[in-house]
């Protein structure tokens, strides 16, 4: 083995990849797919009368590793009436450049209220605009920023320019 | 082996060996060797167990069914299991029966986090439940008073709080209605739960059921710090925990210290925080300009402040300043202006509360503990009013002293809640003359029996002849003394030299023309104390009238410069109580912004005059314990979490003075008007408290008939150049000749009484 034959061998293989299709997924234009039990931005759910699920119970905010849950809980009253029974969260806010993604608050969930969704375009300009308030949590999110569930492996190389839809 | 008599019984728990006091109940027994058996109902404050809830079930050898371990005493060679089979499948199914009907609404419930059910039924309970029926509801939360609200599903009928308001405060209002299951706790007759002890039942509740008002939904063990600190209200300094939830006070709790409050709080000290975000605080320093009060920053005032002194003491020569002080600031703040006093300007009188300070240093040898009261075989209380308005927490000691056996005897005007303790001797005295009263039946037969074990709570204002009496008393029968301050700290602040006059020879300072500026801490003479409008003179005339306070208050209308200062659950330093010791007290919350803290204020301000003060609180009780005697050889490391009590000077040994007394009973009506404990600025700034408040003027039985009215007709009181009319509470173990009504300014003295001419409609 010589030094030119080594170098030539390695080259080769640089070589071999740069006539190749490339694998990098031009973001935003391609949104990669996510895998259904991906771990993204949360969701507050609501009952099926509109109702809030959270009770702002703090569990969340307990199981919380980083810390970044914040729940300040007040009473309904029967002219505002947020939740069934009788706690429900005032303040309910999650500070996205700490959360790391874990899923604990979605398991402390006494009632399925928090759920990790699958939205992880999460980029800001501005480290105040990352602490997501209960308006920006609670259902309907806004639909602009939800990222699509593909029925396929995210992991396959993608055939055409465009992913699913 | 000979057997021996003994207060012992060896006992095994859990193949432990123990050996305790002969009586112990087995679940103290197991406490000592270090084991937990789970209890709801069991709380040797409330007194006797009662078994009620039977999570303490355990498993004795020879008894064929698991007892309950906190009614059963133990005996010699009894061996126990607690963690047995068959004890453990005991615990279990109590807990399975408790969570039958119980709602488990945790997610939702204040106790969640916190809750003994929650723990018990975690470590001894059933993982799950077989109950597929639908429980038992009720209405769910009913309010029992503006303070604490009830959640019926979730009690699980410990009677702790029956048990506390039955046996321990003895105010008889919550009670069970129903039997078996359908038991409920409620109120008397349905009305709103007034004592002034009802906060501790939500402490008690081993569960959810009992909650705050004020508490609700605002934290979770997790998201709060709990500050140590001590109560600020009265004398007593019960020790509490500030309860901290971003950055404000969200409730106060008890923190046990059995020789102070026993677990106890009144809802005073646990209910006033809310006034720390009152409307009425004054959150900036004011100097009054041409356009009245202008908002100015702190150092701006602190320069006009000294520049103004200075005036004074250059115009009118040393001493012509005066400090009257409310005596609630802490020691280290009383230190540095009695500093400022003496050193820059020049020693005028100083002025501690209302009653002064006359009096005091006598009885310092004689100067009973609180924790006397528990062992005292007679316990006398002198005092025209009820003990609750001066030492709440004291009338939680003397029930519970009386149930232990201790003779009462209440020398004063009667109808006082502890005259209707049932071991109660009741001395009848003329208020003003409780004294001599009491002079007379310690040479007499109803105070027989008073010994070194016996214990005299003087319940009213200390003045030198009731200092006299009292020192006398104790000198010749051994008891020993338990004066009531009426100010907080009033102790602390004149053994750190803040309260060297009494009010009346500061008013006749002021009014031989010596006093020409004045600086009020915290006090409100002009609205607040006897003489008012004597003090309001000396406002108006004063060179310069600087008021130190956290509210507004009626003598602010007078005062030329008002510098906020903070409250004491925004302080850091020290507080002496009705016993002398000498208790910490920690800033739960910083002040609100604009509000200098009270020694810094003072430090700034005696470094303007040229002094060279410290200004942290561990450096000025340095300070103080190098240059007062009541505070030497204390250091702020020692006091630690329960404070410390100095041993009090000994006293001569020699007989003090031979009381002279005035003989004979005053004539005609006699008006008492006292400071209730549920009155002051603090209070104010707590609506949910005024319910509490008494009103109504207590009138006895003769003088009701004498006059013909009956309890809730209109009455007319006329004492010190004043009228109030009100309704009348006839009280039949009211002293003839006596009328007695809860008034701002506290006054002693003739009176008239007359039936209220009827309102007319549209009066
Ligand atoms: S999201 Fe769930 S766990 Fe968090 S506060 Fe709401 S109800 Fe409780
Ligand atoms: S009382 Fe305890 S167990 Fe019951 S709902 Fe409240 S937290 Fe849960
Ligand atoms: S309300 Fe609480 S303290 Fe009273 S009986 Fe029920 S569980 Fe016990
Ligand atoms: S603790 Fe023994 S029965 Fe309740």
């Amino acid at each position: 083995m010589s030094p030119v034959t080594d170098n030539l061998k390695g080259f080769s293989v640089t070589f071999r990849h740069l006539f190749r299709k490339p694998v990098t997924q031009q973001f935003p234009e391609y949104k990669r797919p996510v895998y259904p039990r991906f771990r993204g931005r949360h969701r507050l759910h609501r009952h099926e009368n509109g109702l809030e699920k959270c009770v702002g119970c703090s569990l969340c905010a307990a199981a919380c590793p980083a810390d970044c849950i914040r729940v300040v809980a007040a009473e309904n009253t029967p002219e505002e009436r947020y939740s069934p029974g009788e706690r429900y969260a005032r303040i309910y806010e999650i500070n996205m450049s700490r959360c790391i993604f874990c899923g604990y608050c979605e398991l402390a969930c006494p009632f399925d209220a928090i759920t990790l969704g699958h939205d992880y375009e999460l980029a800001e300009m501005s480290r105040d605009a990352l602490v997501y308030t209960k308006q920006m949590l609670l259902e309907p999110g806004p639909e602009a920023r939800r990222t699509p569930v593909a029925p396929v492996d995210p992991y396959d190389i993608p055939a055409q320019e465009d992913g699913p839809a | 082996m000979a057997t021996v008599e003994t207060d012992t019984v060896t006992l095994s728990i859990n193949d432990r060996e123990v050996t305790v006091p002969k009586g112990m109940s087995l679940v103290e027994a197991a406490a000592e060797a270090g084991i937990e058996v789970p209890v709801f109902c069991y709380e040797p404050r409330l007194g006797a167990a009662v078994g009620a809830c039977r999570m303490c079930l355990v498993e004795i050898e020879g008894i064929p069914k698991l007892q309950t371990a906190c009614t059963t005493p133990v005996t010699d060679g009894m061996v126990v299991h607690s963690h047995s089979d068959r004890a453990r499948e005991g615990q279990d199914a109590v807990l399975e029966f408790l969570l039958i009907n119980h709602p488990l609404d945790c997610p939702i419930c204040d106790k969640g986090g916190e809750c003994p059910l929650q723990d018990l039924t975690f470590r001894y309970g059933p993982g799950s439940t077989r109950m597929t029926l639908p429980k038992r509801t009720h209405t769910k939360p009913v309010p029992i008073s503006p303070l604490i609200k009830l959640d019926r599903e979730r009690c699980i009928l410990c009677y702790r709080c029956t048990r506390f308001s039955e046996d321990v405060s003895g105010d008889l209002q919550l009670v069970t209605e129903h039997r078996g299951a359908n038991s409920i706790i409620t109120t008397f007759e349905g009305r709103p739960y007034d004592g002034e002890f009802s906060g501790n039942v939500t402490e008690l509740c081993p569960v959810g059921a009992l909650t705050s008002i004020s508490y609700r939904f605002r934290g979770r063990p997790w998201e709060i710090q709990n500050i140590p600190t001590v109560c600020g209200e009265c004398p007593i300094g019960c020790n509490t925990y500030a309860t901290i939830r971003e950055g404000q006070v969200a409730r106060v709790l008890s923190r046990n210290n059995p020789a102070v409050d026993d677990g106890w709080l009144c809802d005073r000290g646990r209910y006033t925080f809310p006034s720390l975000e009152s409307e009425q605080r004054i959150t900036t320093p004011l100097i009054r300009g041409g356009r009245g009060l202008e908002p100015v920053d702190g150092s701006t005032a602190l320069d006009h402040i000294a520049d103004r002194l200075r005036a004074a003491v250059e115009r009118f020569g040393p001493g012509s300043v005066a400090i009257i002080a409310s005596g609630d600031q802490t020691s280290e703040e009383a230190h540095l202006w009695a500093r400022i006093q003496e050193q820059a300007l020049g020693g005028g009188p100083i002025v501690c509360g209302p009653e002064g300070g006359a009096g005091w240093g006598e009885l310092a040898a004689h100067s009973a503990t609180i924790a006397d009261l528990d062992d005292a075989d007679l316990i006398v209380v002198a005092g025209a009013t009820d003990l609750v308005h001066r030492a709440p927490i004291l009338e939680l000691r003397i029930r519970r002293a009386v149930d232990r056996g201790a003779r009462v005897v209440t020398i004063g005007a009667g109808a006082t809640r502890l005259d209707t303790l049932h071991a109660a001797e009741h001395v009848s005295a003329a208020p003003g003359t409780t004294h001599a009263a009491l002079l007379a039946a310690s040479q007499g037969v109803a105070l027989k029996g008073l010994s070194d074990r016996s214990v005299i709570l003087w319940n009213g204002r200390m003045s030198a002849p009731v200092a006299t009496v009292l020192a006398h008393v104790a000198h010749a029968s051994g008891c020993r003394v338990l004066p009531t301050p009426l100010a907080a700290n009033e102790l602390g602040c004149q053994a750190a030299g803040l309260g060297t006059h009494t009010p009346a020879e500061a008013l006749e300072a002021v009014e031989q023309g010596r006093v020409k500026a004045v600086v009020l801490l915290g006090a409100d003479p002009v609205g607040g104390w006897p003489g008012g409008d004597r003090w309001r003179g000396l406002m108006e005339r004063a060179f310069f009238a600087l008021q130190v306070s956290p509210f507004q208050t009626g003598s602010s209308g007078w005062a030329t410069t008002i510098v906020p200062s903070p409250m004491p659950l925004e302080k850091e330093g020290t507080m002496t109580n009705i016993e002398g010791r000498v208790q910490r007290l920690r800033a739960a919350v910083p002040p609100p912004p604009g509000v200098l803290d009270g020694i810094v204020l003072a430090a700034e301000l005696g470094r303007r005059l040229g002094l060279d003060m410290p200004d942290q609180p561990p450096a000025v009780f340095a300070d103080m314990a190098g240059s007062r005697a009541a505070f030497a050889g204390l250091t702020w490391a020692g006091i630690g979490e329960r404070g410390v009590r100095p041993e009090p000077a000994s006293g001569s040994g020699q007989a003090p003075p031979a009381p002279h007394v005035a003989e004979g009973e005053p004539e005609g009506t006699i008006v008492v008007g006292y400071r209730q404990l549920m009155s002051g600025p603090t209070v104010e700034g707590a609506p949910a408290l005024h319910f509490q408040r008494r009103s109504g003027i207590e009138i006895s039985h003769d003088d009701a008939q004498q006059i013909g009215v009956a309890t809730g007709d209109r009455v007319e009181v006329s004492f010190a150049g004043a009228s109030l009319t009100g309704a009348a509470l006839v009280q039949r173990r009211l002293r003839r000749g006596v009328v007695r009504l809860a008034t701002a300014v506290p006054y002693v003295g003739p009176g008239e009484l007359r039936a209220a001419p009827e309102e007319t409609a549209d009066a």
